[in-house]
């Protein structure tokens, strides 16, 4: 079937998960427990692969998310996840999240997911605000962010347990407006 | 009993007579509860299942109290966490005052007995604030309590027609002061 999808980067594409992610997933990130407790920001507890209650299973569509599976354009294979949540059609605002697979992060991938996943909320969704929710010491988000035009907003103090530590988050910012003055 | 008292008010649980004033003069009055809510204000019949001042089971994840002026044992308003998160250790703050109430200092006191609550009663390590950035009353409370400012979400609500900046304050255990 041709594939007529506009979500599609430089580097990368994003499409709907299908049951033959979920595995693989599951092994590479949720059972990478210091990606996986960095990245959720809940207590990381054991779970088979596969199972039902995996947080990267096939899901019904769904008003307030968006989860797409990302794949690498040059081998055609899956790179990791990448999605929308906390979609507010009221104040038009959405939180823009990603995860790469460990054998496809530091290539650049990140920045290219950032911009597709932009051109979802708002050419196609029709946002006006996106923003990113990080840890401070996520070097690669803040770098794939700023790259696309996002701006730091907010600094939570200690708002995030991980691993045995308080961690600050940051927000980062983007307006449907600085997209389009960019694209 | 309840240790949840300052100097001018005491928080204490909602209770059925609460639900129509509190229905009446906050949800009714829309400007006020679009700015508070920052979702899209509806028509909810008052005393029905969906008032959002409802009598509601206890919760692991907020804490709904009513404000009761003590000077002169009137109901005053609400005053929440909401969002308690376990993991994390934080919960959100909310407060909204009847209007005779307002300009009376209440809400640094009710921010007060809040902060007395989740930092000594339920153990958090982190509040957070999050308020309209035109909020005079709020961020004047938050400030004189000890809040920090952590930032500004442009543009983050749509309140009656225009799009409004939030300003984030946050406050850690370590710097509350029993």
């Amino acid at each position: 079937m041709a594939d007529v999808t506009p979500l599609r980067g430089e580097l990368v594409r994003l499409r709907a998960r299908i049951e033959a992610d979920v595995r693989i997933l599951d092994e590479e990130l949720h059972d990478d427990v210091v990606t996986a407790a960095r990245g959720t920001q809940r207590p990381w507890r054991p779970m088979t692969p596969g199972h039902s209650s995996s947080h990267h299973r096939v899901k019904e569509p769904s008003a307030e998310a968006a989860s797409f599976s990302v794949v690498e354009l040059a081998t055609d294979t899956l790179a990791g996840t990448a999605g929308l949540w906390g979609i507010d059609a009221h104040n038009r605002s959405a939180h823009l999240g990603l995860g790469l697979r460990p054998a496809f992060r530091g290539k650049g991938l990140g920045t290219d997911i950032v911009r597709v996943l932009c051109h979802y909320g708002f050419v196609v969704l029709g946002l006006h605000r996106l923003q990113i929710d990080t840890l401070a010491d996520n070097h690669a988000m803040l770098a794939a962010a700023e790259r696309v035009g996002f701006r730091r907003e907010t600094v939570h103090r200690q708002s995030a347990w991980v691993l045995g530590e308080f961690l600050d988050e940051v927000v980062l910012g983007l307006l449907a407006r600085e997209h389009d003055a960019r694209s | 009993m309840t240790p949840l008292r300052g100097e001018l008010v005491r928080l204490r649980a909602r209770i059925e007579t609460d639900v129509p004033v509190l229905h009446d003069e906050l949800h009714d009055d829309v400007a006020g509860e679009s700015r508070g809510s920052m979702r899209p204000w509806r028509p909810i019949a008052p005393g029905g299942d969906a008032s959002p001042f409802r009598v509601r089971e206890p919760s692991q994840e907020w804490a709904a109290f009513s404000v009761v002026e003590l000077a002169t044992g009137t109901l005053a308003g609400i005053a929440s966490l909401w969002g308690i998160d376990a993991h994390n250790r934080l919960a959100h703050l909310g407060v909204a005052l009847r209007p005779d109430f307002r300009g009376k200092g209440l809400g640094t006191d009710v921010v007060r007995v809040l902060c007395h609550y989740g930092f000594v009663v339920l153990g958090l390590h982190r509040l957070q604030i999050d308020t309209l950035a035109d909020n005079r009353a709020m961020i004047t409370a938050a400030e004189r309590v000890g809040f920090t400012r952590e930032g500004t979400l442009r543009q983050m609500a749509w309140v009656m027609g225009e799009r409004l900046d939030c300003v984030l304050y946050g406050m850690l255990a370590g710097e509350w002061r029993t």
